[in-house]
């Protein structure tokens, strides 16, 4: 079986625009005017913000780690 | 000489308002004292700084290498040696670290402890810093860290057996809301900052949907946050322990032990850091005043109890594997005991009974109540709750109940660069952010002086 011809990093592409996109949605949505209670929004809007964040940054890692580490 | 040292110091931090730039004059002198790292920058810091500079980018260069080349670099080996080192160990020690920040602050709030409310926000960052070094720490220790991912694509496969995946969730957890708790309790602060300080463009950056008279929402929202934080901080802190305390194959981990071990491990380290904090905070910016001596009274008090309550621990953990325990169990005991750790293990003991008899002669003779005292003590309980982490982590590897023979580990010049260099990472984040934010949580130190003088 032939090993895939692009790098490995480019496969953490998809995922990487994915869940960063999630986590910019976010933000820009604490940015805008929200619908209720903006000080409770922002609070709750922070968790998942972090939370998209971490789970971005992740996938973004690992497309950096790859590119270090030979093979 | 040191008289003069002294006088030039406070005349730099207390200088009246009319001499001091533009923009401190707009701040008010109790404002202009709670924000003197920002207002003032000593020599220490930019010598520090470059310092630890350097020190990182050694760190880098140091993974670099561990990167290209591999884990063969370290001293880990599998299956005759230790597959964790020095960098599980600073896991370990770090997310103890991370336990009491947050509890100290919620708890000040929760319960209304006035005389602490100095310290909520460096204990905050205590816990956020750590569990960052935490984490480093983890993805420092793997060959392929460009893998982890993995982590969270089998998630939901793992989550039934793996308390790896509980622990990597607890700390994602963890960390998310602690963030977000410094964040929502520090907006009052830098609103009442834009445009007093350099930082302001920064803090109005960072301040999306603040209107005027959101304290109260806030104050609400922090009170809640607070309640919910100890039962977070107690599920981390004993999944941390499962990870080892739920191998049955490892002789001297399988026990039932290890959650509330790990949580009082935690809280004695976090509350140790936070003595230490406290005492270098108060000593350089002359924070006499709202860093009082009751502070270390109370700490010293609590960390009596907890000192020895962690000694006793340790007894029963060696009475339960000494008296009847079985033989790989009793061959980790012994070498903690007399064999290849022993220097370490009785390093580590020495250092808690030290540390306990200075708290309660700090506590129990008042007049002998010394600060100095609480931070040397403190400073013991932190050497030798790394031993104990170290101690917990290495024997055990060393000596499986499978037929291999017992290894040995000894770490390499790469693997001690990244364990100090976490910790050089650690002291660097907490000095910019002390030149960039408040570290005194101003509106509320403001708000209980004016509750005072009204009273």
């Amino acid at each position: 079986m032939h090993e895939a011809a692009s790098p490995m990093w480019v496969g953490y592409i998809p995922f990487t625009i994915l869940v960063g996109s999630l986590c910019l949605a976010i933000l820009a949505s604490i940015l805008v005017k929200p619908f209720f209670a903006r000080t409770t929004f922002v609070f709750v809007g922070t968790i998942f913000f972090l939370l998209s964040a971490l789970i971005a940054g992740t996938w973004a890692g690992g497309m950096f780690f790859s590119l270090i580490i030979p093979g | 000489m040191d008289q003069i040292t002294i006088k030039s110091r406070e005349e730099r931090f207390l200088q009246p308002i009319h001499k001091q730039p533009k923009s401190e004059s707009k701040l008010s002198p109790r404002e202009v004292q709670f924000l003197r790292p920002i207002l003032r920058t000593g020599k220490a810091f930019y010598v520090v700084i470059p310092a630890l500079i350097v020190l990182v980018l050694w760190v880098l260069y140091a993974w670099y290498t561990q990167l290209t080349q591999g884990l063969s670099v370290t001293g880990l080996r599998t299956p005759v040696g230790a597959i964790w080192g020095l960098y599980i160990t600073n896991f370990v020690f770090f997310v103890a670290i991370s336990a009491a920040g947050i509890a100290i602050a919620s708890g000040i709030r929760l319960f209304k402890l006035k005389d602490y409310i100095a310290l909520a926000r460096m204990a905050e960052l205590a816990t956020i810093f750590s569990l960052m070094m935490a984490g480093m720490s983890i993805v420092m220790s793997i060959g392929r860290p460009d893998r982890l991912f993995n982590l969270i694509l089998n998630f939901p496969a793992r989550l039934p057996s793996s308390p790896l995946i509980w622990d990597v969730m607890a700390v994602f957890v963890y960390l998310v809301f602690a963030i977000t708790y410094l964040y929502i309790e520090m907006r009052e602060d830098m609103a009442r900052l834009v445009g007093k300080v350099k930082w302001g463009w920064l803090y109005k950056l960072l301040l999306p949907g603040y209107r005027i008279g959101e304290r109260h929402r806030i104050e609400k929202i922090v009170f809640w946050a607070s309640i919910f934080n100890f039962p977070i901080m107690f599920m981390m802190h004993t999944t941390v322990g499962w990870i080892f305390g739920l191998q049955v194959g490892r002789p001297g981990w399988y026990s039932t032990i290890f959650g509330p071990y790990f949580v009082l491990g935690a809280i004695l380290t976090g509350m140790s850091v936070v003595v230490i904090l406290a005492a270098i905070y108060r000593k350089a910016f002359q924070w006499e005043e709202f860093i009082r001596p009751v502070v270390f009274k109370g700490l010293s008090k609590f960390l009596m109890w907890m000192s020895i309550l962690y000694l006793y621990f340790i007894l029963s953990e060696f009475m339960t594997v000494t008296f009847a325990g079985p033989s790989g169990e009793q061959a980790v005991w012994e070498s903690l005991t007399g064999g290849e750790f022993a220097p370490l293990f009785w390093l580590q003991n020495g250092a808690l009974v030290i540390a306990f008899l200075l708290f309660f002669v700090n506590t129990v003779f008042k007049k002998a109540f010394r600060i100095g005292t609480t931070v040397i003590a403190s400073c013991l309980v932190v050497f030798a709750l790394w031993i104990v982490r170290f101690l917990i982590v290495v024997p055990s590897l060393l000596r499986p109940f499978l037929p291999f023979p017992t290894g040995s580990y000894n770490p390499s010049w790469v693997e001690w660069s990244l364990v100090g260099g976490v910790f050089a990472i650690e002291i660097l984040l907490f000095m910019v952010f002390t030149k960039v934010f408040p570290i005194m949580p101003v509106t509320e130190l403001m708000a209980e002086e004016e509750e005072g003088n009204h009273a």
